[in-house]
């Protein structure tokens, strides 16, 4: 079968030492940031992004996998061990996963939350080889009017499903777009909204405001409130979950994975609803809802394995279509545009040893996870128990090196700082910065396949709405705005009740 | 929240309007021919739609976004400590080319550790020393990141 070959190409690529050491390098280093409280797997990435540079897109695209992985399956060992979920979708493991570390059972939490994510990520890399062609082979018919809508439709529902406001998360895409499309007219040669910098010509950088957002507002945040810390100091021991564990968590790990691949795979979606509707479903499902918060097992196997599954699911349309569908996907994105790869549909035809060497790393990788988290949770928590004022400025001084090194620039050390208050100020005012992120990277694309339309059409915006596709899009757009409208609710915010 | 979504909406809405009025005179072309301010105009126009609807959400009686508690995030923050901490990042980022990537790491790191938490001076000139040399070793020696020399030549 022709796939079987490719994915034994993708093998032979991703198995050569080089390609295994970075990936090593990446799963490793992704972890050691993703345990970091404050800092989640998109920071992560544009921390660790300069590190790639001097690799091959391949290698440079495997070991950044890598980190992607490393960073959540690092992120749910600070939800476990401190209650400080490392990501937005971890938040759910902090519900029992802290309450099991409490118990003294943190060592299986941790073991169960391993190795869902593993089963998970196996079964969504799956999904992705057989899923990801097909789709691409499909976007070849997209025109630029089907990829104006999609990309409306995924700004859209991740504003949907935003945990806050919808009319804030709306403005934030809106804020992002404008932000994002800074810099020269690709047509005209004019430059329009640099203030006057010249390193704005070619657009702000997607580090910077990546690192400035999510790690310097963090720091930030930390800096002027004093939280106390409750490091689960009991001794870890027995990571290797009981039979009675398997069992329970067995059920709950594949409705975890289906329901965080299915969902993850349409644009906007990411992995964070799906892991909050895991843990609901979960809960109703129990025969016991109510234990459900003091360390049912249950509570964590599930949505950790859909937490990884979601992010498999994600690649989908980044790799099939070149299409994100969150924010770490913006962040992949932004990166194979930084390599000099073309993302979309013809990715996998015109660069498989990057498509299918990254699937096979990706696996690989799961496994590298699975064998080094377990014997190095001590070591991570040991990280954790590092006072803060340390922690964050070692984060603090690697987010300016990386930003340095992204141009060797002193700009964009500062676009990160001006980031940097800017996400501590929306944080503060209640608004997101996914859909910020999303709206920025996806910004001179829209513009690109606006313009291209409206040239095709002869103006006419029309062309929207005769093409059935583009069609289809945009009234899930318009569904989705009048929605929440209409049933005076919405998906993110009833699952604020769980908390 | 409801006052801190007025001046935030205050704030979307004036951004907006000085967005589209530069956006003009980018020029907007034709709509078989969209210019260079084309998108910023219109994205500007629905920010400030949606400005305007937060304001008047926070007219409602009722009104209010959903899920957010009752709490001022303001309060309770210890400006001190933010102000001191973004300082130290622009100072580093102004002296950074200057001074070369060790000294100023040394004095970057040494106010921040003892601002973010007060500590014992021994220790912060040990940490700031040691981790400039450390980190230096790793990104300009191993890495070949070529960080900043600045008039010392380092």
């Amino acid at each position: 079968m022709d796939t079987l070959q490719s994915l034994y190409y993708g093998f032979s690529v991703a198995i050569q030492p080089a390609n295994l050491f970075y990936c090593f390098m990446g799963a490793v280093m992704g972890t050691f940031v993703g345990v970091l409280p404050g800092l989640g797997p998109v920071a992560a990435m544009a921390l660790l992004l300069p590190a790639t540079f001097q690799l091959s897109p391949v290698s440079a695209m495997i070991m950044l996998a890598g980190i992607c992985y490393g960073a959540m399956y690092g992120g749910s060992t600070t939800s476990i061990m401190l209650n400080i979920p490392g990501e937005a979708s971890s938040v759910v493991t902090c519900l029992d996963g802290y309450m099991m570390a409490r118990k003294g059972r943190g060592g299986p939490a941790l073991g169960i939350s391993a190795f869902g994510s593993f089963i998970a990520g196996t079964f969504s890399i799956i999904g992705l080889v057989f899923l990801a062609p097909t789709l691409a082979r499909f976007a070849l018919k997209f025109g630029p009017p089907e990829y104006f809508s999609i990309m409306v439709m995924g700004m859209t529902v991740v504003t949907y499903l935003a945990r806050t406001s919808m009319v804030k998360a709306l403005v934030m895409a809106a804020f992002g777009v404008m932000v994002g499309i800074i810099g020269m007219d690709p047509i005209a040669a004019k430059p329009r909204f640099t203030l006057g910098v010249a390193e704005f010509y070619d657009g702000i950088g997607l580090a910077p405001v990546i690192m400035g957002l999510f790690g310097i507002s963090e720091v930030l945040e930390n800096a002027g409130v004093v939280i106390k810390r409750e490091v689960f100091s009991g001794k870890i021991t027995g990571l290797f979950p009981t039979r009675e564990d398997w069992k329970r968590s067995a059920g709950p790990m594949i409705r975890g994975t289906l329901l965080g691949f299915f969902m993850g795979i349409l644009p906007g979606v990411g992995n964070i609803i799906p892991t909050f509707l895991s843990y609901s479903f979960e809960k109703r499902l129990s025969k016991h809802p109510e234990r459900f918060g003091t360390g049912e097992i249950e509570g964590v196997a599930a949505p950790e394995a859909c937490n990884n599954a979601a992010v498999g699911g994600t690649f989908v349309p980044l790799m099939s279509m070149g299409l994100p569908a969150n924010a770490m996907m913006a962040m992949l994105l932004g990166a194979l545009m930084i390599y000099g790869v073309q993302p979309g549909p013809l990715l996998i035809r015109n660069s498989p040893d990057l498509f299918w060497g990254v699937i096979a790393s990706m696996y690989i990788g799961n496994i590298m996870l699975l064998v080094l988290n377990l014997p190095l949770i001590p070591l991570w928590v040991q990280v954790l128990k590092i006072p803060y004022s340390y922690l964050f400025s070692f984060i603090l001084l690697f987010v300016c090196i990386g930003a340095y090194s992204l141009n060797n620039n002193v700009t964009d050390i500062f676009v990160a700082i001006g980031f940097g208050v800017l996400g501590y100020f929306l944080k503060k005012f209640g608004y997101e910065a996914a859909p910020f992120v999303l709206a920025f990277v996806l910004g001179p694309l829209l513009e690109t396949a606006l313009r291209r339309s409206l040239i095709l059409s002869n103006g006419s915006f029309l062309i929207f709405l005769q093409r059935p596709l583009s069609l289809c899009f945009l009234v899930v757009v318009i569904a989705v705005i009048i929605l929440p409208i209409i049933l005076k609710k919405r998906l993110g915010t009833g699952l604020e009740r769980e908390e | 929240m409801k006052t801190l979504d007025r001046y935030s909406s205050l704030f979307w809405f004036f951004l907006s309007v000085a967005v589209c009025i530069q956006a003009r005179s980018l020029g907007l072309g034709h709509f078989r021919n969209p210019g260079p301010g084309f998108l910023f105009f219109w994205s500007g126009i629905v920010l400030a739609v949606l400005s305007v609807i937060i304001f008047l959400q926070t007219i409602r009686r009722t009104g209010g976004t959903p899920g957010e508690g009752s709490e001022n995030p303001f309060g309770n923050v210890n400006w001190m400590k933010v102000l001191c901490v973004v300082m130290a990042l622009v100072i580093y980022g102004l002296i950074l080319e200057w001074l070369g990537f060790v000294i100023s790491t040394v004095l970057f790191l040494a106010f921040l550790l003892q601002s973010i938490e007060a500590k014992r001076w021994v220790v912060v000139v040990l940490v700031s020393v040691g981790s400039s040399l450390l980190t230096y070793a790793l990104f300009e020696l191993w890495l070949h990141a070529r960080l900043p020399k600045g008039i010392f030549g380092f």
